[in-house]
C-alpha cells in the first residue's frame, strides 16, 4: 500500500511493502526495515537501524495525524495514494484574496480590538485580543486585507467559534 | 491537630494539599464544579462535594457555598491553595467568624499587607528598600508629579493588580497622560478598581523572592530564595532555588529583610516576599504573596521541608518544626510549569482530552500533576496542568536531569509548554544564568524553532504503518448497515424461516 504524505510543507511517498516484524517501508527512494510494536492506545515502540523510538499517534481528523516521536510533535497529512486529497483548499483560497474570518475556538471575553473597520492590515498583524483560561490571546490576520466588519465590542463575552472580525 | 480539612481549590495544588493531609492522618474534603466531577483531586479526596456550575465565580469563588460545605462535612479548617480565594481577606474573615480555621494569614494581615501599596508602605516604615515610587494610590496629577520626581522610565501600576494588567511603562513625560488613562481603564475592567500608583521602572532586573514561615508563637524564619526571572507576560514559567545570582551575603540580607517585614505586618503562616534585584545586587521589595506559591516545591527540594505540612501545623497553633539555624540549603532545584497552551501559536490555550500521558521518573524528579490519561482539561480555569521539578547536587546536574525528564514527559491530546522548556533548557544564556524578567520576550521574538527534520522521517514511516495496521475506520452506524449485527442477522433469518 502506498501513501501520499506531507510533513513540514514537503510532500513524500511512503509505501508499506511488507507487513510483519520487521515491516518493510519505502520512504521516497529509501527502503527501511522497521519494527513497529503497538503498546496499547495510540502508543508504539519503533526500532529502525537499531535505534529505538517512542511514537504516539493521535488522529486529528480525516487524513491528519499528530505523531509524537521522542517527545517532539509532528503534524503529518497522510492518505492512500490516489484517493482525492481532502486538503483544506478553502484556506489557500483565502490567502488569495477571499474574506477571512477571525474566530476563537473557545468561549472567552474580548479584551481589546486592535483594528477598526476600513483599516488595512498586513499578514501576521494583531487584530483582536481575547481572554480565555485566564490568558490573553492575540489573534492575527493570516493574510493582508481590509477590515470589513467587527462583530464584537471590547468587554463582550464570545462563544467558541463565533466570527469576531471579517477581513477582505 | 485537625481531623478534617476542606481544600477550596482544584487541579495540581488541590492534589498537593490532599497528599500532605494524607501523610498527617487528616481527612480530606474536596469541592468541585460541574466541570470537575472527574478531576483528579475529586478522585483522591476522602469526601467530595459539588459546589456549583463551571464558571469560577459560581463555584470556586463562591464563599457562602464553600463555608457551608465545610460545616456540613464537619471540616475544621479550609486550605485555599493559591489563586481563587487564597488572598481574599473577606473569605479569611468569614472563615474566622464561622469557627473555621483558614490555613493562611489572618484577615487583618492580608488586608494590611496583601494590597500592593499596603505592603510597600509597611516595607518603607520597616526600612526595607522598596522600588522608588509612591506608597499609596494617586490621583492623575499626583502620578505626573511623582513620575517627574522619581524619573523615567517610570512604571504605572494598578494597586489591585496582578499578572501584568493595568501596568504601563512610560519613557517620557509626554507619554504620561495616555498611559495613565490606559492603566486606569485596564485596572477598572480587570480588577473593578481603577486605583493606580507609580514607581521607577527597573529594566534588566531579576525577580527574586524569599520564602518565609511565621508561626503564632512569634517565630519567623526564611527559607532561601527562588529566582523567577524566566517569565512570559509577567507569568512565571521556570523557577529555581537557589538563584544563580545570589551570594550568601545577599541571601542573608534579603532573608532578614523578609523576616523584618513579616514581623512588622503581624504576618503568620507561609508567605513570599517578592523583590526586584538590579545588576549591582541592590534589592527592592515588590510585594507580598500571602499564600502558598505555585513554585513552592523548589524550596522544598533544597530545604527538605514540606511547606504544606508546615502551613497546616502553624494554622493548628503549633510552632514551625525547624529553627533558622537548622536551615541548610542542599543542592539545586528547578521547576518547569507545564501549561496546556501551544508555544508554537502564540501560547494559545489548548483545552481538551488528555489522550496519552507518560510522566517522567527516576532520580531527582518530582511531578506535581492534576491530570491523568483520559481526563479533560476544562476551558474554565487556569491552563497550568502540572509542574515538573528536578533536583541535582548543583545547577548543572539539576538542568541535565530536567532535560532528561522533559524528554520522557509525553502529553498528547492537548498542546503543552513542554517544547518551550526543552528549547529554553538548551539556551546558552539560560545556562549561564544571566537572565532577567524581559529575557523570555526577547528570546521568543526570534521565534520558537519547530521540531527538527531529524525525526520527521520516523514520523512519516510511523504514520504509514499506523494507517496500514489500523482496521478500516468505518463509522459504527455504517458498519452495522453494511454487515448487519449478529442480532439483526439472526432476526432476519428467523423471519425468513417462518415465512
Amino acid at each position: 500500500m502506498t501513501y501520499a504524505a506531507e510533513c513540514q510543507g514537503r510532500a513524500h511517498r511512503v509505501a508499506v511493502t511488507r507487513v510483519g516484524s520487521p515491516a518493510a517501508v519505502q520512504l521516497d527512494d529509501t527502503s527501511h526495515e522497521v519494527d513497529f510494536t503497538p503498546l496499547g492506545g495510540g502508543s508504539f515502540s519503533l526500532i529502525m537501524n537499531g535505534r529505538s523510538y517512542e511514537v504516539d499517534v493521535v488522529e486529528e481528523g480525516e487524513g491528519v495525524l499528530s505523531i509524537c516521536v521522542d517527545g517532539e510533535l509532528h503534524r503529518v497529512e497522510i492518505e492512500e495514494e490516489g484517493r482525492r486529497r481532502r486538503k483544506a483548499r478553502g484556506a489557500t483560497g483565502q490567502a488569495q484574496g477571499g474574506p477571512q474570518t477571525i474566530a476563537f475556538p473557545m468561549p472567552g471575553r474580548v479584551v481589546k480590538l486592535l483594528v477598526s473597520p476600513g483599516q488595512e492590515v498586513s499578514a501576521g498583524q494583531g487584530v483582536i485580543v481575547v481572554e480565555a483560561m485566564k490568558m490573553e490571546n492575540e489573534l492575527k490576520a493570516s493574510s493582508p486585507g481590509v477590515v470589513k466588519e467587527i462583530k464584537v465590542r471590547e468587554g463582550a463575552g464570545v462563544a467558541g467559534g463565533e466570527a469576531l472580525v471579517v477581513i477582505e | 491537630m485537625f481531623k478534617k480539612i476542606l481544600i477550596a481549590n482544584r487541579g495540581e495544588i488541590a492534589v498537593r494539599v490532599i497528599r500532605a493531609c494524607r501523610e498527617m492522618g487528616i481527612g480530606t474534603v474536596a469541592v468541585y464544579s460541574e466541570a470537575d466531577r472527574a478531576s483528579l483531586h475529586v478522585r483522591l479526596a476522602d469526601e467530595a462535594f459539588l459546589i456549583g456550575p463551571p464558571p469560577s465565580a459560581q463555584s470556586y469563588l463562591n464563599m457562602d457555598r464553600i463555608i457551608e460545605t465545610a460545616k456540613t462535612a464537619l471540616a475544621e479548617a479550609i486550605h485555599p491553595g493559591y489563586g481563587f480565594l487564597s488572598e481574599n481577606p473577606e473569605f479569611a474573615q468569614r472563615c474566622e467568624q464561622g469557627g473555621l480555621t483558614f490555613v493562611g494569614p489572618n484577615s487583618r494581615a492580608i488586608r494590611a499587607m496583601g494590597g500592593k501599596t499596603g505592603g510597600r508602605s509597611i516595607a518603607a516604615q520597616a526600612k526595607v528598600p522598596v522600588v522608588p515610587g509612591s506608597t499609596r494610590d494617586l490621583t492623575d496629577e499626583e502620578v505626573v508629579q511623582a513620575a517627574k520626581e522619581i524619573g523615567f522610565p517610570a512604571l504605572i501600576k494598578a494597586s489591585a493588580g496582578g499578572g501584568g494588567k493595568g501596568m504601563r511603562i512610560v519613557s517620557t513625560e509626554a507619554d504620561l497622560a495616555g498611559a495613565i488613562r490606559a492603566a486606569r481603564s485596564e485596572a477598572a475592567s480587570s480588577f473593578g478598581n481603577p486605583a493606580i500608583y507609580v514607581e521607577r521602572y527597573l529594566g534588566g532586573a531579576r525577580h527574586i523572592e524569599v520564602q518565609i514561615l511565621a508561626d503564632t508563637k512569634g517565630n519567623v524564619i526564611y527559607l532561601g530564595e527562588r529566582d523567577c526571572s524566566i517569565q512570559r507576560r509577567h507569568q512565571k514559567v521556570i523557577e529555581e532555588s537557589p538563584s544563580p545570582f545570589v551570594d550568601p551575603d545577599l541571601r542573608r540580607r534579603m532573608g532578614e529583610a523578609a523576616v523584618t517585614l513579616a514581623k512588622a505586618g503581624g504576618y503568620t503562616n507561609a508567605g513570599t516576599m517578592e523583590f526586584l534585584v538590579d545588576s549591582s545586587k541592590n534589592f527592592y521589595f515588590l510585594e507580598l504573596n500571602a499564600r502558598l506559591q505555585v513554585e513552592h516545591p523548589v524550596t522544598e527540594m533544597v530545604t527538605g521541608l514540606d511547606l504544606v505540612k508546615e502551613q497546616i501545623r502553624i494554622a493548628a497553633g503549633e510552632p514551625i518544626s525547624v529553627r533558622q539555624d537548622e536551615i541548610r540549603l542542599s543542592g539545586h532545584a528547578i521547576e518547569c510549569r507545564i501549561y496546556a497552551e501551544d508555544p508554537f501559536s502564540n501560547f494559545m490555550p489548548s483545552p481538551g482530552k488528555i489522550q496519552v500521558l507518560r510522566d517522567p521518573g527516576g532520580p531527582g524528579i518530582r511531578v506535581e500533576s492534576g491530570i491523568y490519561e483520559g481526563c479533560e482539561v476544562p476551558i474554565f480555569y487556569d491552563p497550568l496542568i502540572a509542574k515538573l521539578i528536578a533536583w541535582g547536587r548543583d545547577r548543572a546536574e539539576a538542568i541535565r536531569r530536567m532535560r532528561r525528564a522533559l524528554e520522557e514527559y509525553t502529553i498528547l491530546g492537548v498542546k503543552t509548554s513542554i517544547p518551550f522548556h526543552r528549547r529554553m533548557l538548551d539556551d546558552p544564556q539560560f545556562l549561564s544564568g544571566q537572565v532577567h524578567t524581559q529575557f523570555v520576550e526577547g528570546w521568543l521574538a526570534t521565534g520558537m524553532a519547530e521540531a527538527g527534520d531529524t525525526n520527521a522521517e520516523i514520523a512519516l514511516i510511523a504514520g504509514a504503518l499506523y494507517l496500514h495496521t489500523k482496521k478500516p475506520s468505518v463509522p459504527a452506524s455504517q458498519r452495522q448497515a453494511a454487515a448487519g449485527s449478529p442480532w439483526t442477522l439472526a432476526a432476519r433469518r428467523e423471519a425468513m424461516r417462518r415465512r
